[in-house]
């Protein structure tokens, strides 16, 4: 059972990893590097490729990281301009996706830190966050009522409870796809505090959501 | 330490693939008689692929143009000084203010020469507003907004530093971790 169980998990993932990154090198795809370079160089229109390349899944990153899609793009669109007028800062020794993910993570963290000072809690995710944990309740059917939709909502307030070192490592890896290697650049941090971090993020996620899994986990198996 | 939490330790490893032949063959036969552990371990299996499976949002359909709106914003505040400035009647009436309140202590005030010259040379209470405010907060670079909160933390991010996390790269101090670690020692 193991065995297959593995053999799926590694299919899974190359395929995941193929589908889901831009930043693979493909025969006759300029790369974000080449497009960097031209942008340095003064053509404006490399950097608007690389906006469009980038622009989504930044704020697919930002998004899990600060929950709310305003804030996230806000903070992809202040990321671009901070390329824009720092572009002569990038060295071609590291992948663009690592030095945009970094600038896009700091400002991303900004924000939270800006949140806490100023203890801004709308009613509205007030509200959300006590419905999302409640226990559920036993004479209601969860399967009907847990859909997709809300699943996914819980999910993603279970990430934003994460403690951000947790938090940053589970989006990066689990969201989005990175290998460690490259977390471990995008964060500086060394390799072993990634994978670390991960199984930590991980074990903490299993531990908040157990309630919502315990049934599935069940009829899965 | 449990012995389930020594096994935990190589949960992330094993459900990555990345685990040791022994590691794995001593994790799996903990799994089979821990039913604690081996729930847990479907359970993240199940959290990882649900988190793989999240929707995508998609930026707006004017982000871009937004952006470049945000790239030339500064030419647009010079413009908008110049106009400022070409509008005469503002800086007009603001000067105006100000003859009036140094002709009205001029002429109602006490009239001895001390006082006048007390007045005239302290100039504090004419000064423009502006120039007593100090440069506000959020127009410091990130780096420098961090250091300004912290007294304590030593000056080594000098300029903004997630406008040049390729000083990370090439192996100087990353900006999350730097500032990371300055928050905390601020706490």
């Amino acid at each position: 059972m193991n065995g297959n169980f593995d053999k799926s998990n590694k299919l899974k993932k190359s395929l995941y990893y193929m589908t889901t990154k831009t930043r693979v090198g493909k025969k006759g795809v300029i790369s974000d590097e080449e497009l960097i370079a031209r942008f340095q160089k003064g053509d404006v229109q490399a950097f608007d490729m690389l906006v469009r390349r980038y622009k989504d899944q930044l704020l697919n990153f930002v998004y899990r990281f600060v929950g709310n899609q305003s804030d996230a793009e806000d903070i992809v669109q202040e990321t671009f301009l901070r390329v824009y007028k720092n572009k002569h800062y990038y060295k071609e020794i590291a992948k663009f996706s690592t030095w945009v993910y970094t600038i896009a993570g700091n400002l991303a963290k900004t924000e939270l830190r800006r949140r806490k000072r100023h203890k801004i809690f709308s009613v509205s995710n007030f509200v959300n966050e006590e419905r999302d944990f409640d226990i559920p309740d036993e004479k209601r059917n969860p399967e009907a009522e847990v859909d997709g939709t809300i699943k996914e909502d819980i999910i993603q307030k279970a990430i934003e409870k994460l403690p951000p070192k947790f938090k940053e490592v589970i989006i990066l890896r689990d969201v989005q796809g990175f290998a460690y290697e490259e977390i471990s650049q995008i964060l500086n941090i060394p390799l072993g505090t990634v994978k670390s971090r991960v199984n930590r993020g991980r074990l903490k996620l299993q531990e908040d959501l157990k309630f919502l899994f315990e049934s599935e986990t069940k009829d899965v198996m | 330490m449990t012995e389930c939490d020594k096994f935990k330790r190589f949960f992330s490893d094993y459900l990555d693939g990345e685990i040791s032949f022994e590691e794995r063959r001593s994790l799996e036969a903990h799994l089979q008689v821990c039913t604690d552990c081996s729930e847990t371990m479907r359970q993240m299996k199940i959290i990882q692929e649900s988190l793989r499976r999240m929707p995508q949002v998609k930026t707006s359909a004017d982000f871009e143009q937004r952006l470049h709106q945000q790239i030339f914003a500064p030419q647009t505040s010079v413009q908008m000084g110049n106009q400022l400035f070409q509008n005469w009647k503002l800086p007009a009436m603001g000067s105006a203010l100000v003859l009036a309140t140094v002709g009205f202590f001029l002429i109602f005030g006490d009239s001895s020469d001390s006082d006048s010259r007390q007045i005239l040379q302290s100039g504090g209470q004419f000064r423009p507003a502006a120039t007593q405010i100090s440069k506000p907060d959020y127009f410091q670079p990130l780096g420098k907004q961090v250091q300004s909160r912290s007294s304590e933390v030593s000056s080594t991010v000098i300029s903004d530093s997630s406008a040049m996390p390729s000083d990370s790269i090439v192996g100087q101090t990353s900006g999350i971790h730097m500032i990371e670690q300055q928050v905390g020692s601020t706490q």
